[in-house]
Order: structure tokens, then C-alpha cells, then sequence
């Protein structure tokens, strides 16, 4: 079982990872990797959305009618969505980042990867490990932000989490960086590490 | 258990949204109060930012705490004026809790009646320290509504800033991550003289009023900008008799005696001495503007130095 719970949770992280090889939530990892705080804020609603959803679902996964199972997913996604851009907006500290991912936030409800890991996995599993599942994956999809968000706004913006860091060597900003298509760039390029790596994932 | 028979479908599908309903409705209630302290905090720093008291950036690392005191320490006064230009009320300006404040929403609503072709009952004016008069513009862009504030002096553009709710990343949402965009308005003027524009944003080499009255518009985000041009045409429109007054030279109220116009030439009932061409200092002035409970304003040093 302990090994079960270990594959559950580092699977997603990377050999399984909802970006580079689900190719799941694709839309906003362009998006909101501008700069890593946005980045940041975003990947931990994610988990939270990704793991409490999926916990629930998997508490009520025996008495959920199957014909209407999806809409009660959506509902519950929809309300833990709500939730996480409520809080978001009710600290001083994360207020103006709410502000600035704007319909991103809004918008984890159309993530795939919830509405995926909860079809896939919470649905025939226990609470625990759906919920670990649930974690996991948002930490994955997490972790493919970030990277490309630390490239983005070093290149784009020369900063760190707002910190000059490449300005200050007389670096000028590069405004292609800070545009969506970049961050496909970048993301093909992560794709491309992760399949010369994982021999397994390359088509024959 | 059979979860497939309609009536169990039924039952179960209005369970589970009525308790979504109320743990949303909830949390909601208990969140209002912190949400609106910092959509508050959010429109003042907006409004620091365009008067030229810091960047949006700063307000926004400083704490609401900080950015109140700032602006209770910053503003002059706020009131608001009728269609004609008139003065209303007076808007609060301290204690931090009792500031007011025209959101976003409450501009939504004087848009709305705008453009519904009804006369705005008031108008927020916000007159700062520094000389600038703040008042904010409201309109639709491209995926949904912009806003934001202009500072001015007399009819001359002092600053600006815009805040949008779902403009494009890097073209529409310009209009508020671009601090060099907001910096072209900085010396414009109002075209009072134009009765259908008094601010123009448009292509470069499209414009038609002169240079002086008008911006670029953001290559790449027509309908942002255009959105922009006539949410700030529309206010501008709105508080126009407040523009005349103030370019005309003194034909309006001075409420609480804290404003310098430029070119008055009339008469303070009960001041002893004479606004010579108004150059900011009074003559053998040394009581108060009737009617005014503060101290001759033109004393203060803030005032020497105009």
C-alpha cells in the first residue's frame, strides 16, 4: 500500500505529469506564467481545488447517481473554485494578484485536470488516496508553471517574484517573452527534456 | 442502493446544490467585509497612482492601512457635483473606516444612466493636495468593463491610470500594466471647445483633433483602446461644466476654499484684499472666505509656492 501512496504521489510529479504528458491544462500555463508570483498563487489554488475536489468526490463516489455524475462534479468543483477566489480576495496580501490572474482563477473549474483526476482516479478510490492524487497533480501542473514562469520573467521582465535580478546588468527586457506564444515555446521545449529523458513516452 | 432511479437522481442533485448554495452564501457574508476594505484600498492606490503620489506597485506592497492614511493625509477634499457642475456632497475623506469612495460598481451604475441618455444625479470629484483634481472614467473594452482615474490640472493632463477586468494580456491589458501607456497623457488637454470629442485615442496618423488633445492608441488592441476613448470622451462629457468652471476662471463655488484657479480675477466677499490676476497671493489678506472654515488657504506655504 505504501508503495502504492508513493507511485500516487510522485507519478504526476514527473513520468505522469498533467502538462508534459497528459498535455492537460495547456491553456492556462500560458496564461498566468508572466511572473512567478501569479504563477505561484495560481499552482497552490490548483492543488487546493485539485485535492479538496477530489476528496469529496470520492467520500460521495458510492452515492452519486450515474447519469449525473459529471454536473455533480461540476458543482462541487465549481463551489471549491469559488471558494479558493473568495479567500484570494479577502487577504490583503493575495488581493492585487487576484486582481491580475482575474478569470484565471475562475477559470480552474474548465481545467481538465480536475475534472480528469476526478473521472480517473477519485471516483474508484478511497478518500485518502484521491486526495493525495488530487495534490499531486496539482503540484505537477504546478511545477511546469513555475519553471516556465522563472523564465519568463526573468527574460521577459529581468525580475524574480519582483526582484530585479538581470536589469541591473543592463539586461533589455524582451517583450516576446512576456507574450502567450513564448510560453508555448518554452513549454514544447520542457515536452521535448521530459521525452529525450522518458524514452517510453516517444511514438515508434 | 439503486442511484439510477429518477427519484433518487432528483432528490440528490437538489441536496447537494442546496448545500453548495449555503456554504457558498456563507462564506460569502463572512468575507464581505475584508473583500470590500481591499477593493477600497485598491481604487484609492489607483487613484494615488494617477494623481502622481507613488506607483500602483508601492501602494499595492504598502498594506491598506498605509495607502488610508496616505490618502486621508493627501486629499484635499471630495465632493460630489450635479450634471450641471454644482456641488452635491461632500465625500469623506478620514477617519481610514469612513472613507468614501466611488467603486467600480457605483460607477457602473453612473455609466449605465449615462448611456441611457439621464443626467448623473452626482459625480465624485476628488481635489488632492498637490493641485490635481482626480476623476474616474468607466466604459466596456473588449471582454468586459475598464475603468480607471484621471488626474488633471485646470484642463491639463497630470496622470492617469486604468484597470480592466479581462482585457487581453499584453495588448488590452496594456492599458493598466503599462505605466509608459498612462504616461501619455501627462501635458494633453481637454478640448472643451469640440462638443462630440474632448479627448481623442486613436491609430497613429488617424487623429483628428490635434495632437495636443488626443494619444496613440495600443497597436494591437483596436477595440481596448477604442473602448477607452469613449469611456473617457463619455466622463469628460459628464463633467464638463466642472471643466468650464474651472477653465473659465472662477464661475463655480469654491467649496471649502482649498482650490488656486488660475486667472481669477473675482472677488472673495469678505477678503480684504483683491485676487490680483490670482497669482496666488492675497493682498492684506488675513481673515477667512466667508462661508469657509479653514484658514485663508492662500497662507499656507503648500500655496505660496503655486
Amino acid at each position: 500500500m505504501n508503495a502504492k501512496i508513493k507511485e500516487t504521489i510522485l507519478n504526476p510529479i514527473f513520468k505522469g505529469n498533467p502538462i508534459t504528458v497528459l498535455v492537460l491544462g495547456i491553456c492556462s500555463s500560458l496564461a498566468v506564467t508572466v511572473t512567478l508570483k501569479g504563477a505561484l498563487v495560481m499552482t497552490l489554488s490548483v492543488i487546493a481545488v485539485c485535492g479538496l475536489s477530489s476528496l469529496v468526490l470520492s467520500i460521495l463516489r458510492n452515492t452519486i447517481p450515474g447519469r449525473v455524475r459529471i454536473i455533480v462534479q461540476l458543482v462541487v468543483v465549481a463551489m471549491m473554485v469559488i471558494l479558493v477566489d473568495q479567500l484570494l480576495k479577502s487577504f490583503e496580501a493575495t488581493y492585487a494578484i487576484d486582481r491580475q490572474l482575474s478569470v484565471y482563477i475562475g477559470l480552474i473549474i474548465t481545467n481538465c485536470i480536475v475534472m480528469g483526476r476526478i473521472e480517473a482516479f477519485a471516483l474508484g478510490n478511497s478518500p485518502w488516496p484521491s486526495f493525495l492524487d488530487g495534490i499531486a497533480n496539482g503540484a505537477g501542473y504546478g511545477m511546469i508553471l513555475l519553471v516556465v514562469a522563472f523564465f519568463r520573467e526573468l527574460l521577459g521582465s529581468g525580475t524574480l517574484f519582483g526582484v530585479d535580478i538581470l536589469g541591473r546588468f543592463g539586461y533589455v527586457t524582451n517583450n516576446l517573452v512576456i507574450l502567450p506564444p513564448f510560453a508555448l515555446i518554452l513549454l514544447g521545449c520542457i515536452v521535448w527534456v521530459q521525452r529525450s529523458i522518458q524514452k517510453d513516452l516517444q511514438e515508434k | 442502493m439503486n442511484t439510477n432511479n429518477n427519484g433518487y437522481t432528483i432528490i440528490y442533485t437538489t441536496i447537494i446544490v442546496i448545500v453548495v448554495a449555503a456554504v457558498l452564501a456563507v462564506v460569502s457574508q463572512t468575507l464581505k467585509p475584508n473583500q470590500l476594505a481591499n477593493e477600497k484600498a485598491d481604487v484609492i492606490s489607483q487613484m494615488m497612482t494617477a494623481a502622481g503620489l507613488g506607483e500602483k506597485a508601492g501602494f499595492e506592497s504598502m498594506g491598506n492601512d498605509k495607502v488610508l492614511a496616505l490618502y486621508s493625509e493627501s486629499i484635499d477634499v471630495a465632493y460630489t457635483v450635479d450634471a450641471a457642475g454644482q456641488p452635491v456632497d461632500t465625500l469623506l475623506t478620514a477617519p481610514a473606516d469612513q472613507i468614501q469612495i466611488y467603486t467600480p460598481s457605483q460607477l457602473k451604475a453612473i455609466y449605465k444612466a449615462a448611456k441611457a441618455g439621464d443626467a448623473p444625479e452626482k459625480l465624485p470629484v476628488f481635489k488632492f493636495k498637490n493641485g490635481l483634481t482626480v476623476i474616474p472614467v468607466y466604459g466596456a473594452g473588449l471582454w468586459g468593463p475598464i475603468w480607471g482615474y484621471l488626474s488633471l490640472e485646470g484642463t491639463t493632463f497630470k496622470g492617469a491610470f486604468f484597470d480592466h477586468e479581462s482585457e487581453t494580456a499584453g495588448l488590452g491589458a496594456k492599458i493598466k500594466d503599462d505605466p509608459a501607456f498612462q504616461a501619455l497623457f501627462i501635458g494633453k488637454e481637454i478640448l472643451l471647445t469640440d462638443e462630440a470629442a474632448q479627448f481623442e485615442i486613436a491609430k497613429a496618423g488617424a487623429h483628428k483633433l490635434p495632437e495636443s488633445n488626443g494619444i496613440d492608441a495600443i497597436a494591437g488592441a483596436t477595440m481596448t483602446s477604442g473602448g477607452l476613448n469613449n469611456a473617457i470622451n463619455l466622463w469628460l462629457g459628464l463633467y464638463k461644466p466642472v471643466f468650464e468652471g474651472a477653465s473659465a476662471g472662477c464661475q463655480h463655488e469654491h467649496k471649502d476654499c482649498g482650490h488656486h484657479h488660475e486667472g481669477c480675477e473675482e472677488q472673495h466677499e469678505g477678503c480684504e484684499g483683491q485676487h490680483e490676476g490670482c497669482e496666488g497671493q492675497h493682498e492684506g489678506c488675513e481673515g477667512q472666505h466667508e462661508g469657509c472654515d479653514k484658514p485663508c488657504c492662500h497662507e499656507t506655504p503648500k500655496a505660496e509656492e503655486e
